[in-house]
């Protein structure tokens, strides 16, 4: 069988972020830069009306994007896999399956880790999970040690060298990974028990050209504080919205760092993840989607802790903003290569989708200190900035999308069950002014310290949140008594709802 | 040898099934066939794959829409045949409205305005650039139309799913299409724009109530919204919407937190049309309730339409005036046999045993405008006469009656349900239609007491105009002067009216600066019709008198020429 050219070209040049910027690139910014100075040297107003305009255009142009693709998952959503077709699947026909689980200085975690992985519903002999661990993080050894998990886990002790990332830990584990699929957790994560045999039977099920499944993320402690409020009802609208409409339309998809199900042989065709890029998650989403491949996304949860300190939210995000950077660098180092593999349309979603998420971030205070600004004081000098087309357009992006993007994150709250957070969406732009700070010190970073981790502290949060989850209750969005579940099934136990009519609250789709 | 030719060669773990045997690299990696499709590709066709699905799993469907489809089309036709797609006042502002967003001084959204609710004129831009659409009216009138094609689905869905019979649900769009509702759908009015949008909101609603989907109730969010921005009625129908879904939510057994976040995803959509009208309102008009009080406002005009009226003749205030008005409203619009059969379907609705929160919801819905408009005629927000409810009172928007035929035709087709009613009250249907069709359309009726009323421009004046012109610009208030401007067919970049603002104000002033023509309209204050800006600056002004001469006068207006 013939292989498709851009298949087998894929593996031998992948650019790394390991040089932030290229040659070419920087001499680009240079001419950028002087024709800029050119042409404010010829008209500044006018120089500034285009930038402007431009910028308008830009925040129209993303919101117009955002907003078709996400409301597309009214239709779509993850690839689900019924419980009669998991009773199917029988242990000898399971594939092996390799778990790596990168750890460094989460020995508060390694218990409960332990356990939501002996928990993992499949047979201990086709299951290889690689504990990485670096030499010198003494206490997690030590934590691990005393454990002593035995098989199927393997403990992998890496040499403390330079990038300290994720990534560079994953690559080793891969290395020694003898499944068929592979998959990635972090410390914190809690993935339902039967989420690999979902996998397996999915991958079955799918086409061949789909290399990875994103099991849905969601929080655990969505009510510690209005930060973690706002974080759950991001990753609501990202997984259950964007992102399986994203797939739909064969989009690239920017993965969601762990809980990503690999075929392990496209895994390693692709050489596996960036050691040098601190988002190597988005990066290889979008290689796959070069490589002429699909992510789908698994409709299984994997829990996670959400982030409830400022400062400690604020290192993760600026992590995260600062490998979209280098993502999107490293992959407008030939940008005719790019449009070549991507073809227009994924092109487009790639430099809005990776592009535009830092820059508007970095920007948007700049334009609603303008705004502020120009309602306060009505200054003429602002509004000669501003002709009448641009400032209409700029008014609708600024209305239409402080809106849409706010109702997202209430119908992110209500599609997992958490309806008490719904109204705090409305203070959402407190949110993304946040996100805003994290791009500054991201911009920052990206060109002082780009493969310097932020390592996000996990268990700020008390396990009692746990214990709430495995009851199904608590802080959690368990199925509403009497009533109906996630996809709108009965749960028995409550009284018959009046009339005989009543309406799932949280299933999306129907 | 890259990794990825050994994976093609199989060098690779497979993922078959079979526990042993030779192993088989992922068919992506060997197959060009396994890559995906390209994005956006497969799309339209699983479109037009879902809507084939749709009618072949539901004959009653096809046959609706099949009614509807030939009815909208046949009627549109015959109307315009008859001349009488623009013979409403209100719809040459329309088309008016929605062309100067196009073509004229300052063309642009801003033209949109700040009176009516914008989304009909939006509806009509896709079209209204055409001339010929524009002169004939067509281009408002396929918004209508399309409009009525689809609230017959939302009707014929609505009635199916709450009665699991179909062929109620074509009674009902049978029941629907009366010859006063193929008059709106022929013509570039936001009657039948509204009608969709509040079935709309009816057949999400009552599918979110059954079917339990988040979705649906977004998509009920989002017809209100679309119903807000297209009258002002819709106001009143989110406040009700939001309402009925609180107290169903509640009966359901929800919790206080679940009822709310239900709420503000409904609250949210459905009101962010009313927010956008305000903000519109403050950006372009400086008044964020610049529609409700500015000099061509609904406050205004209702003032005026009141004034003319006899103390006698007038709803506000008057409770029972109110009810008989919109009463003799609802009988024009719709006939007697489609009123009585509404009254026995709703009589059959609550002795029946078939009674279910959602078809509470549906019918409360449906009848909000008989409680809505009598409130509104009482209150004076709306102005209704009907030359049957009151000595000496004339049409004036009597097609509000209309808002009821939804809710007629729903409880017609609740009555049809059952073997042995199903034919004839197809037949009565049929037969009501064929009466209020003889007995002449109150609509069209309505088109000749406000076109020719005192005070008001005639295509005479617009004839005239159109005769002599010969080029040069035009100030004209469009604001009673709609009939002149749209017969003219003057090119609406050679016309300064009171949407140009700036240079309106400036031509006002001082007209022969620049204009050529100069139109003024003294209005009548028997009819409610006040005088126009440019009789109010200009009359008896050397400003106006020293340059211009007059070159014609007929009634209220003259027309001046340089």
């Amino acid at each position: 069988m013939p292989i498709p050219a851009r298949v087998i070209s894929l593996p031998l040049d992948r650019d790394s972020a390991r040089q932030t910027v290229s040659g070419g690139q920087v001499a680009g910014g240079i001419v950028l830069l002087l024709v800029a100075a050119g042409l404010v040297r010829l008209d500044l107003v006018g120089s500034l009306i285009g930038l402007v305009a431009a910028v308008t255009a830009g925040y129209a142009v993303l919101m117009a994007f955002k907003s078709v693709v996400t409301v597309d998952a009214l239709r779509h959503g993850p690839i689900g896999v019924a419980a009669a077709e998991l009773a199917l699947l029988e242990d000898w026909t399971l594939p092996t399956y390799t778990v790596l689980v990168p750890l460094y200085r989460e020995a508060e975690v390694l218990g409960r880790l332990l356990t939501s992985l002996r928990q993992l519903d499949y047979p201990r002999r086709k299951l290889q999970v690689i504990l990485l661990c670096e030499a010198d993080d003494t206490d997690t050894l030590a934590a691990l040690y005393e454990a002593n998990p035995g098989p199927p886990f393997e403990i992998v002790l890496v040499k403390p060298s330079h990038p300290r990332t994720k990534p560079k830990v994953c690559n080793i584990g891969l290395a020694r990974a003898r499944g068929q699929h592979v998959v990635i957790y972090d410390a914190e994560d809690r993935p339902e028990p039967d989420q690999l045999k979902k996998a397996v039977a999915a991958f079955r099920r799918l086409p061949r050209d789909v290399v990875c499944l994103q099991a849905k993320l969601e929080y655990r402690n969505p009510d510690t504080n209005l930060l973690t409020r706002f974080f759950a009802a991001e990753y609501g609208t990202f997984f259950d919205m964007l992102l399986p409409s994203l797939a739909r339309r064969g989009l690239p998809v920017p993965l969601g760092g762990t809980s990503n199900h690999f075929r392990t042989a496209a895994l390693r065709a692709l050489r596996g993840w960036d050691a040098y890029n601190v988002t190597e998650d988005l990066d290889l989403g979008m290689w796959i989607a070069r490589g002429g491949w699909r992510v789908e996304i698994l409709d299984s949860t994997t829990w996670e802790e959400a982030n409830s300190q400022l400062v400690n939210w604020v290192r993760q995000r600026s992590r995260w903003l600062k490998g979209y950077m280098q993502t999107y660098l490293v992959h407008m180092r030939s940008p005719l290569r790019l449009w070549r593999e991507l073809g227009p349309a994924r092109f487009f979603a790639f430099q809005l989708l990776v592009g535009a998420t830092p820059v508007t971030a970095v920007l948007n205070p700049a334009l609603w200190a303008l705004t502020l600004a120009y309602a306060l004081t009505g200054s003429p000098l602002i509004r000669e900035f501003f002709p009448a087309p641009v400032f209409y357009a700029g008014i609708v992006s600024m209305v239409l999308g402080n809106f849409i993007f706010a109702y997202y994150l209430v119908a992110g709250c209500l599609l997992r069950g958490n309806h008490r957070n719904a109204k705090w969406m409305l203070a959402a732009p407190l949110y993304w002014l946040l996100m805003s700070v994290a791009a500054w010190k991201a911009a920052v970073q990206v060109i002082l310290r780009p493969h310097y981790w932020e390592k996000t502290r996990h268990g700020l949060v008390g396990e009692g949140h746990r214990e709430a989850l495995d009851d199904g209750g608590g802080g959690r969005p368990g199925p509403v008594p009497g009533g109906l579940g996630r996809d709108g099934v009965p749960v028995p136990g409550g009284p018959p709802a009046a009339g005989g009519e009543r309406p799932a609250v949280t299933a999306l789709r129907g | 040898m890259s990794r990825l030719d050994r994976a093609a060669q199989g060098d690779v773990d497979s993922d078959d099934q079979q526990p042993a045997g030779p192993v088989r690299a992922p068919a992506a990696l060997t197959s060009a066939n396994a890559l995906p499709a390209g994005p956006f590709t497969a799309d339209p066709r699983s479109r037009a794959r879902r809507v084939g699905t749709l009618l072949s799993a539901d004959p009653g469907l096809t046959v609706a829409l099949a009614i509807a489809l030939v009815l909208s089309v046949a009627s549109a036709a015959y109307f315009a045949r008859a001349g009488l797609t623009t013979a409403l006042f209100d719809s040459r502002s329309r088309l008016l409205i929605a062309r100067t967003v196009v073509e004229g001084r300052h063309a642009g959204l801003a033209q949109l305005g700040g009176i009516w609710p914008p989304f009909p004129q939006v509806y009509m831009l896709p079209f209204v650039w055409n001339d010929a659409l524009y002169a004939s009216g067509i281009a408002g009138a396929i918004p209508s139309a399309a409009s009525y094609v689809l609230s017959s689905v939302f009707l014929y869905k609505l009635v199916s799913r709450l009665t699991s019979d179909r062929f109620a649900g074509v009674v009902a769009v049978v029941a629907f299409s009366g010859p006063n509702v193929l008059y709106l759908q022929s013509v570039p009015m936001s009657e039948l724009p509204f009608i969709a949008c509040f079935l709309g909101v009816a057949h999400f609603t009552v599918a979110w109530m059954l079917r339990g989907s988040l979705s649906r109730l977004v998509m009920a969010g989002v017809m209100a919204c679309l119903g807000t921005l297209t009258r002002y009625e819709g106001w009143a129908l989110v406040i009700l919407l939001i309402g009925t879904v609180a107290i169903f939510s509640w009966r359901a057994g929800h919790r206080r937190e679940e009822i709310e976040g239900i709420l503000l995803l409904l609250g949210l959509m459905a009101l962010f049309g009313i927010g956008l009208w305000v903000v519109w309102n403050r950006v372009i008009f400086g008044d964020a309730l610049y529609f409700l009080h500015s000099q061509y406002g609904t406050k205004a005009i209702n003032s005026q339409q009141l004034g003319a009226m006899t103390a006698a003749n007038r709803p506000n205030g008057n409770l029972a005036l109110s009810t008989r008005v919109f009463g003799w409203a609802v009988l024009d619009n719709l006939g007697p046999v489609a009123v009585a059969l509404g009254i026995l379907g709703l009589a059959r609705l609550a002795l029946g045993a078939r009674f279910r929160p959602a078809t509470a919801t549906a019918v409360v819905l449906l009848l909000f405008p008989i409680p809505f408009s009598i409130a509104a005629a009482f209150l004076g927000v709306e102005v209704i006469d009907d030359p049957n409810a009151s000595l000496g009172g004339q049409l004036t928007n009597i097609r509000y009656g209309l808002l009821v035929a939804p809710a007629a035709a729903f409880l017609a087709a609740w009555l049809a349900q059952g073997w042995w009613l199903r034919w004839p009250v197809l037949v009565a249907c049929v037969a009501g239609s064929v009466l209020v069709w003889t007995g002449g359309l109150v609509n069209v009726e309505d088109t000749t007491t406000v076109t020719t009323a005192p005070g008001r421009a005639t295509t005479r004046e617009g004839t005239w105009l159109h005769d002599h012109y010969g080029g040069g610009l035009v100030l004209i208030q469009r604001r009673s002067n709609e009939n002149l401007l749209f017969t003219s067919g003057l090119p609406l970049d050679r016309v300064v009216y009171e949407g140009d603002r700036d240079e309106w104000t400036a031509d006002l002033a001082d007209p022969a600066r620049e204009v050529r023509w100069v139109v003024t309209n003294a209005g009548d204050p028997s009819t409610g019709v006040p005088a126009d800006s440019a009789w109010l600056a200009l009359h008896d002004q050397p400003a106006l008198l020293d340059h211009f001469q007059l070159a014609y006068q007929d009634g209220s207006v003259q027309m001046y020429r340089r």
